[in-house]
């Protein structure tokens, strides 16, 4: 420790504006007369300066839409994690509440087999198309590649996906619908306990729909406008 | 972008604004934080990095841990140097994620303003930073930033504000060895 390092400490405060009206006249009358402290204290000028001046020139080197893009996406991540536990939980209730309708007879189109296949060729895809997203994830970011793409190719499936699963699942509600107002199979004359699930599955059909078409696919549409 | 970028009574507001039921309120809310902290978190998160790829990972991150936790935040401390606080945090996570090692054949720089020679200066303080600990790093890159009081660095760091002095002053005479070392005009 030299005798100059309390003026040196000094010289810091005063740029910060942390000394007092004292240390501040202490410290002038000290680099009046020591030439090591003036030329610390154009070190600290220039070092501050500089360093500010990197911060700023590689702050203003983002691209601010990209960063608020990147944040929205994460953002929306959060809620798949949610969103594919309560779509499998839902499957398997659905599954469970036809294998019971279809013990009461109200399933004029198909059988318990066919609906199981339905389910499970349909889980299989969500899967597939997950783990797809999940390595091509991984593939960008191991490689520093830039992750917009992946992520806009990824919205695109899910567009797709939605797409398709909002109209199948609307024109099965319509085709229960329309087989219940003909009267060949219907539960309505039977309102027990026992033809719930049949209500049920008829409102889990239309609410997919409805949350397909007017929430899911705007949501998705306006996430890859904003990854383009 | 203000000095200041909120004062206590503006900061409160926001809080509640924050813990507001309607999600576009809260959204709107977290817009007006990112918007005041944007540069600041950038260019805090490039002096601890040492990297933009990982200044911009870490900055996402930390928008991110804000806008989970803003509405549970409760004002204990002013909200920037709680999102300061996550900053060192969270860019010392990235960079410990992705240790990269800094350019090291560099020419010496030269005080001019091209723009190519600014970008050599900016590698120069990069990699100088990178030598230095992580506590005499943070330590200079807080005071880089404009209108963060040394009362607000103490806080962040969770260290008495005569520390925050001494290590400044250990990490700046570090820092300027390394960036002498380096061919670095210091006198300019």
């Amino acid at each position: 420790m030299n005798g100059c390092e309390g003026f040196e400490i000094a010289i810091e405060m005063t740029l910060h504006g942390a000394a007092d009206r004292e240390a501040s006249e202490r410290l002038d009358a000290h680099l009046a007369t020591c030439e090591a402290c003036r030329h610390f204290e154009m070190e600290v000028k220039t070092c501050e300066k500089t360093m500010k001046e990197s911060g700023c020139m590689l702050e203003g080197a983002f691209d601010e839409a990209r960063l608020r893009t990147s944040i929205r996406r994460a953002m929306n991540q959060h809620w798949r994690a949610p969103l594919v536990f309560a779509a499998a939980l839902s499957s398997i209730l659905a599954i469970f509440a036809i294998a019971f309708w279809l013990e009461n007879g109200h399933v004029a189109y198909s059988n318990l087999r066919s609906m199981i296949l339905l389910f499970a060729a349909v889980s299989a895809l969500v899967l597939l198309r997950s783990i797809q997203t999940v390595l091509g994830l991984w593939w960008s970011q191991r490689h520093k590649e830039n992750l917009l793409p992946v992520l806009r190719r990824d919205v695109t499936r899910r567009i797709r996906a939605t797409l398709f699963a909002s109209l199948v699942m609307g024109a099965l509600a319509l085709f229960h619908l329309a087989l219940w107002l003909v009267g060949s199979s219907t539960p309505v004359g039977d309102l027990t306990w026992k033809a719930i699930p049949a209500f049920l599955f008829l409102g889990g059909l239309i609410g997919g729909a409805f949350y397909g078409f007017r929430v899911a696919l705007p949501r998705l549409r306006r996430e890859r406008a904003e990854l383009a | 972008m203000p000095t200041v970028p909120f004062d206590a009574i503006h900061e409160s507001a926001l809080l509640v604004r924050a813990r507001d039921k309607s999600a576009r309120e809260r959204e709107a809310a977290f817009n007006e934080v990112f918007e005041a902290f944007r540069g600041k978190v950038l260019s805090l998160s490039i002096h601890l990095t040492g990297n933009a790829t990982d200044a911009e990972d870490a900055a996402q991150e930390v928008f991110l841990v804000v806008f989970r936790d803003l509405p549970r935040f409760r004002g204990e401390s002013r909200l920037s140097t709680w999102i300061y606080r996550i900053t060192v945090r969270v860019a010392f996570r990235v960079k410990a994620k992705h240790p990269r090692t800094a350019p090291l054949d560099l020419e010496p720089a030269v005080d001019t303003p091209d723009p190519a020679l600014q970008r050599e200066r900016s590698r120069q303080i990069a990699l100088a930073l990178d030598r230095l600990s992580a506590d005499h790093r943070t330590v200079l890159a807080l005071f880089s930033l404009d209108g963060l009081s040394h009362r607000e660095i103490a806080e962040t760091l969770g260290i008495p504000e005569g520390t925050v002095w001494s290590r400044l002053h250990l990490a700046r005479k570090k820092l300027t060895a390394e960036l002498k070392a380096l061919g670095f005009d210091m006198a300019t």
